[in-house]
């Protein structure tokens, strides 16, 4: 193209920009073509492709991360009965887990079976147990009930969520105290129920 | 707790990114307390336990529903809802700005919305998504003519996709008069949000009025005195006495009874024209308001 009456400088900045993206282009075509040659050779070699692949997304995750998905693995492989397990340990794990797998609680898809270490894991319930008590100090510690340490669909975030409720005795949407009646004995307000507040941190509730 | 899974890692940056050009995203830690009328939090804290309770669902054959519609009077909470939800699930609410989906073009509106929601599968479910002011996009389909051949093709591409959006969907109204049918019976639930009660005002103008500190008797008469106030208006109003006492002095006005201070307050702030106006609004309400202790005793520590 060219630059015309109305280009200049700006016009030689821009084309510089553009062409400068379109050979990193090139250049990013021609290193995907290389890297499925290698994959191409893996195959020839006899490896399998697709554990391949699995070690390439494994080596970028820190020993923490690995192991956490392994772990998880582990876990989905057992409920599911892929262990193969003995029977004393089949037993064990029967004990702990009578329920199937849980996929998340609330917010993902349906479809979302992408095996990463950012699936939700089914938790015993004992870690289920642990949540919803750390959700009853975190009331007690007068923690916000949105302060949820737990991510969106893990199941321990809703366990969470109830200990705070159950600690608070509220639906987690109270008035918090500061903006409440101190004295007790007020007026009921029109068709609400709610009851009055006793002191306890904010957002706590008897 | 050890460190947040991925997930909650890599969300937000990418997430804003993802969105930005249709939608402001909030994410779930800077959800303010809710202050909702009671019949509505039992819907919120029902919708809940039931995306919650996914799987016992299914063993009876159902899904938890997905999508509701929040409607009532201007300025009640329905953003306020809609980010509470979002947080107390652990997910960022995408608050889509229907500006930026509407285009003069000819099918430039619908190809907007599909590009929202092709963003929006990119986020895997992560995200709830919030059309405000939904009636923009979604009004009555009139007449086969001019522009609402265009507006009837959006809303068809709306009403499309929000039927196969697997994540959750909120969106929200003041116009429900207004909005299509189909649009209406295409969300799971349709939620009143309506004015506040006596115990929210109270909290309300605790809220607003902070660091002035006023005695639970007085802020009872406020509360009685803007009853059918929306949320918004107790705010604008409790902002105003702020301003005025604070600004009230600077250009020569008294400030020294709470009456003079409401008067000013009130004539530049009022409900919609459709509501009836709290009694604060009119002379003998003004007159209670002078009961109000003045100057008003401000919290020790506030800013």
């Amino acid at each position: 193209m060219d630059t015309g009456h109305n280009g200049g400088a700006a016009a030689d900045q821009l084309r510089g920009f553009i062409e400068e993206v379109e050979r990193l282009e090139i250049e990013k075509q021609e290193i995907a073509e290389k890297i499925k040659a290698v994959k191409a050779s893996v195959k020839g070699a006899g490896f399998d492709g697709k554990v391949f692949t699995q070690m390439l997304k494994e080596r970028k995750l820190s020993d923490f991360e690995r192991e956490e998905f392994q772990a998880l693995c582990e876990l989905y492989r057992a409920s599911l009965g892929m262990l193969n397990g003995t029977p004393l340990g089949e037993a064990a794990r029967k004990r702990l887990m009578p329920k199937p797998p849980t996929p998340p609680a609330g917010g993902a898809p349906e479809d979302d079976t992408e095996l990463t270490p950012e699936v939700p894991a089914p938790e015993p319930e004992v870690n289920l147990r642990e949540a919803r008590s750390s959700g009853r100090a975190a009331a007690k510690e007068g923690k916000r009930i949105i302060d949820n340490p737990f991510t969106a669909g893990d199941p321990r975030r809703a366990a969470w969520d109830e200990g705070w409720c159950a600690e608070t005795g509220s639906d987690g949407m109270e008035i918090p105290n500061a903006w409440r009646r101190a004295d007790k004995k007020k007026k009921v307000p029109d068709g609400d129920e709610k009851p009055e507040g006793d002191g306890k941190p904010e957002g706590g509730e008897a | 707790m050890s460190r947040p899974p991925f997930s909650q890692r890599l969300a937000e940056d990418d997430i804003k990114g993802m969105l930005s050009k249709f939608a402001d995203v909030l994410m779930p830690k800077d959800a303010d307390e809710p202050v909702l009328a009671p019949a509505v939090r039992a819907a919120l804290f029902e919708w809940l336990t039931e995306i919650r309770a996914t799987e016992d669902l299914k063993d009876v054959g159902i899904k938890p529903r997905r999508s509701a519609l929040l409607f009532g009077p201007p300025g009640c909470g329905k953003t306020t809802f809609a980010h509470h939800f979002a947080a107390r699930l652990g997910l960022p609410l995408a608050c889509v700005r229907s500006e930026s989906l509407i285009s003069s073009y000819l099918g430039s509106t619908g190809s907007n919305i599909g590009q929202l929601f092709d963003a929006m599968a990119k986020t895997e479910g992560k995200v709830v998504i919030f059309f405000d002011e939904v009636d923009a996009l979604g009004g009555k389909r009139m007449n086969d003519q001019g522009a609402s051949v265009e507006r009837a093709n959006s809303l068809n591409v709306l009403l499309r996709r929000i039927e196969r959006f697997s994540g959750i969907a909120l969106a929200a109204t003041n116009r429900q008069d207004h909005l299509d049918p189909a649009l209406w019976r295409r969300f799971d639930m349709q939620i009143s949000v309506d004015l506040p009660t006596a115990d929210e005002r109270f909290a309300i103008i605790k809220r607003y009025l902070a660091p002035f500190d006023p005695t639970d008797d007085d802020t009872d008469l406020l509360a009685d005195l803007t009853a059918g106030a929306s949320p918004a208006l107790l705010r604008a109003v409790m902002e105003g006495v702020k301003r005025t006492l604070v600004i009230g002095p600077k250009v020569g006005r008294k400030t020294d009874s709470a009456r003079e201070v409401f008067t000013r307050v009130v004539a530049s702030v009022a409900p919609p024209p459709e509501y009836t106006p709290p009694p604060l609004w009119d002379e003998a309400g003004l007159d209670e308001a002078a009961g109000i202790a003045w100057p008003m005793p401000r919290k020790e520590g506030a800013q």
